[in-house]
């Protein structure tokens, strides 16, 4: 058996998705993440994205959100229906904070702001098809 | 080896572009192309698995020869490039990715045409499109492709900080390339960035490169080829060797066409080989030319029995070229495949053939896929 058992996409086929994995540098600090903090369902953190109560972590997409030819995304899978029950809201597991947390530093926007002492466009210039 | 002429999936659009392939056809047809595909046996996965195997441990070693015996001049590798390369192959940098391109009938070794060691792509289709075809196709057969897992199992294993996924925007496959690395690279638990060759700045007073918020670079995955860099703007900031970039520099000897001659020179004979040299005296008259850096079969040209019989046009060749004795590619239908094998972390890890009905695969050649009964 040579092939994959699974080829799960997390964040391919939806560049919004990317939206949890950039930031914009005007953005307020979130608050730092921990597991002993309660997070209600689809509780947004820069960098990792939406909070699944259900799944105690974090996923790119919210939970329920509903996309053509895949179904209603919950807890990483997509779902032929959405959930309609009521979703407390729960802490997360150690692990999910630890990397949630991890993200949202990682796309906290950098002490110094862009500014005269950084330059730009030195690559890219030659423009060819990357295509090999 | 089989061709087999298929009924498209329905809706067979939308599905690969629900997995990324949104740049599934051209203007002159469909890129990704599964009117028909391949079925191997498991044997000859076996020897295409072997062959790129070898052939990985035949290129590293002819690096290190290039490194040992100061051919540099054979690579056309800038001076300013070369203590980069040193020191990146002397901390043995970790690499995630290349693909053999190879000659195979299915009797004959496979012969390698290229290495795209540096940027390859085509890699979505390889790794995600055609698993999923496979599930609804032949849903009980096998398929030469575990690329997505073990690209998951490279990111785990090789380091833990953040690592910035940069491209060319306004290119889909270079976008949707670049995002499924990222993507594999989340789910391996890695903190990922986003952001633009474009975006990417030289910090004056820190002294490093960084993101568009002008967070610090220290590992960047780059879809932009090394000697693209090595002649730009930036290129003067690269020898202090801020920032690690993926893949690593010593994938520049492995990347270029010159490193052909130089197999063939230390392993003459080998039956994963094609004869190549650097003029095209040794191979009579007739051989492929081509340029020490092309992609998609650009500036090749195919010469047999002293006449030109196919030839590519293109803006490479600024480096010199080197000769090649013709493969023999095998025809079905009037089509051509071949077969590019995918290497995850040194390992061969999967396939993905493209077909054209030229001689020379390029931009426009299909990607076809393929199964194989265990």
């Amino acid at each position: 058996m040579k092939r994959s058992r699974s080829v799960q996409l997390v964040l391919l086929g939806s560049l919004a998705a990317l939206a949890g994995c950039d930031s914009g540098a005007d953005d307020p600090p979130a608050p730092p993440v921990t597991s002993s903090e309660t997070y209600t369902n689809n509780h947004y953190v820069p960098g990792a994205g939406y909070y699944h109560a259900h799944s105690h972590g974090w996923f790119p997409f919210p939970y329920n959100h509903f996309m053509s030819g895949r179904g209603y995304y919950q807890g990483g899978r997509w779902a032929p229906q959405p959930d309609g029950s009521g979703i407390a809201a729960s802490t997360p597991t150690p692990d999910s904070a630890r990397l949630a947390e991890a993200k949202r530093q990682a796309s906290t926007p950098g002490r110094t702001s862009s500014s005269s002492s950084t330059r730009r466009s030195g690559f890219g210039s030659s423009s060819h098809s990357i295509f090999s | 080896m089989h061709r087999h002429a298929l009924s498209p999936r329905p809706s067979w659009r939308e599905k690969v572009e629900q997995v990324g392939l949104t740049y599934h056809t051209h203007e002159s047809g469909p890129y990704w192309d599964e009117s028909s595909c391949y079925e191997l046996t498991d044997a000859e996965v076996d020897t295409l698995e072997a062959a790129a195997n070898t052939l990985h441990e035949l290129c590293l070693q002819a690096a290190g020869a290039v490194i040992k015996r100061n051919w540099w001049s054979r690579l056309a590798i800038p001076d300013a490039a070369i203590p980069v390369i040193k020191n990146s192959w002397e901390r043995d940098d970790f690499s995630l990715y290349g693909r053999f391109d190879l000659a195979f009938d299915g009797g004959a070794a496979p012969k390698l045409l290229e290495y795209n060691a540096d940027t390859p792509t085509a890699l979505v289709e390889a790794a995600v499109v055609q698993w999923h075809w496979l599930q609804d196709s032949f849903r009980n057969a096998d398929q030469f492709n575990s690329i997505h897992e073990r690209l998951i199992e490279a990111w785990k294993s090789h380091g833990s900080g953040r690592i910035h996924f940069c491209g060319v925007d306004q290119q889909p496959e270079d976008e949707q390339t670049v995002l499924y690395l990222q993507d594999t690279a989340h789910q391996a638990g890695r903190v990922t960035k986003r952001t633009t060759l474009a975006d990417v700045g030289w910090h004056e007073a820190r002294r490093c490169f960084v993101d568009q918020d002008d967070q610090k670079i220290e590992t960047a995955f780059k879809l932009y080829p090394w000697e693209w860099m090595w002649h730009e703007e930036f290129a003067g900031f690269l020898p202090l060797e801020t920032c690690r970039f993926l893949e690593p520099a010593w994938k520049m000897l492995l990347s270029n066409k010159g490193l052909l001659p130089i197999l063939w020179e230390l392993n003459p004979g080998h039956p994963n080989l094609l004869p190549a040299f650097e003029s095209p005296e040794p191979l009579g008259g007739s051989f492929a030319k081509k340029p020490r850096l092309s992609r998609e079969g650009a500036n090749v040209e195919l010469v047999e029995n002293g006449q030109v019989i196919e030839r590519n046009e293109g803006d490479y060749g600024e480096e010199g070229f080197i000769y090649q004795a013709l493969a023999r590619i095998p025809e079905f239908s009037g089509n051509r495949p071949v077969f590019g094998v995918w290497m995850i972390d040194h390992e061969a890890a999967g396939l993905g053939i493209r077909e054209d009905t030229r001689r020379i695969t390029g931009n426009w050649s299909r990607f076809i896929p393929h199964f194989f009964q265990p």
